[in-house]
């Protein structure tokens, strides 16, 4: 799961993660490239939040679940998509990893966070993150087909890692 | 003190308490819980029902967010009993939903407070230039579940 932190530097995303409850993934590529672990990848990490249907967005859901879907809560939903296991639902928190890239969404000076776009995914960050994913995915057998930006598996602001590019 | 309620008067005349983050929440980098004086709400009025953006990802299309209608005594419910987050738990690590409503409040100083309120319970209250406010609504009443604190896993 490709991840944007909306923080300014890689020291501002580590000071969010000594918080208590904090959420976390197990990659963050710097503004240069450099690519720090965060956490072992035998590690749950919180990364993903609530999922949503991916028969949804991929138009393979049965008619009956469509409707089903569309009516029930988002809580509602990621339990039923829980119930699944990939691919058949998106991969979350149990059963991904996650790789934040440090970026930050503009104006800082809007109030609404759903107004901001998050910066482009620089070269350095996106050379990175295609050796980090292709590493990942030959060392542990993951499909390229099951790599993902967050706001596709969950309800984010849609920018989030919409510059970044690991094929 | 934050989204607490104070004893209402006789008259009713004010109804609400909450507080309003001051504007260095818009700072760079994750704000801390804002702790704040609070200021008393008179009206509240909806500008919006059943508004729907495409700026979060999801499911939902227009249509679907109609169904998501507040009252005014639904969206004071919602006002004064949201807690505080960062900005950086609102913006980041809350899920979003693309159906909201929008709308103002007359504070006791006379002043306006304009908030917005999504399906997933994200609370956001803003002032002409002024503070902002980021908080979350934990309560059933949005979806039918109670939802989980900003502080636990996503």
């Amino acid at each position: 799961m490709v991840h944007q932190t909306d923080c300014p530097s890689a020291r501002a995303t580590f000071n969010a993660y000594v918080h208590p409850g904090a959420n976390g993934a197990h990659f963050l590529i710097d503004r240069d490239g450099t690519i720090h672990q965060t956490a072992s990848v035998l590690k749950q990490t919180w990364h993903v939040g609530r999922l949503r249907a991916r028969c949804l967005a991929e138009h393979r859901c049965a008619p009956a679940e469509t409707k089903a879907l569309l009516r029930m809560t988002s809580s509602a939903r990621n339990r039923h998509e829980a119930a699944k296991s990939v691919p058949d639902r998106y991969p979350s928190n149990i059963d991904s990893l996650g790789i934040e890239i440090v970026g930050e969404a503009h104006p800082r000076k809007e109030p609404d966070p759903d107004q901001r776009t998050f910066e482009p995914v620089n070269a350095a960050q996106n050379a990175s993150l295609r050796w980090l994913v292709h590493a990942l995915s030959q060392q542990l057998g993951i499909p390229m087909s099951e790599v993902f930006r967050h706001p596709v598996v969950s309800q984010k602001n849609r920018t989030e890692a919409a510059t970044a590019t690991w094929q | 003190m934050i989204g607490t309620l104070r004893p209402r008067t006789a008259s009713a005349a004010v109804l609400a308490w909450l507080s309003i983050t001051p504007a260095l929440a818009l700072a760079n980098g994750p704000a801390p819980v804002p702790q704040s004086a609070s200021v008393a709400l008179r009206q509240i009025h909806i500008v919006s029902n059943g508004a729907w953006t495409d700026r979060i990802s999801g499911d939902e299309g227009p249509e679907h967010c109609r169904a998501f209608r507040l009252t005014e005594p639904r969206v004071r419910r919602i006002l004064t009993q949201s807690q505080p987050v960062t900005e950086r738990a609102y913006a980041h690590d809350l899920d979003a939903s693309r159906c909201h409503a929008t709308g103002t409040a007359r504070t006791s100083r006379g002043g306006r407070v304009h908030w917005r309120v999504d399906a997933e319970g994200r609370v956001l209250l803003t002032t002409s230039g002024g503070p902002v406010s980021y908080r979350q609504y934990l309560g059933p009443d949005l979806t039918g579940t109670r939802k989980t604190p900003a502080t636990a896993p996503r």
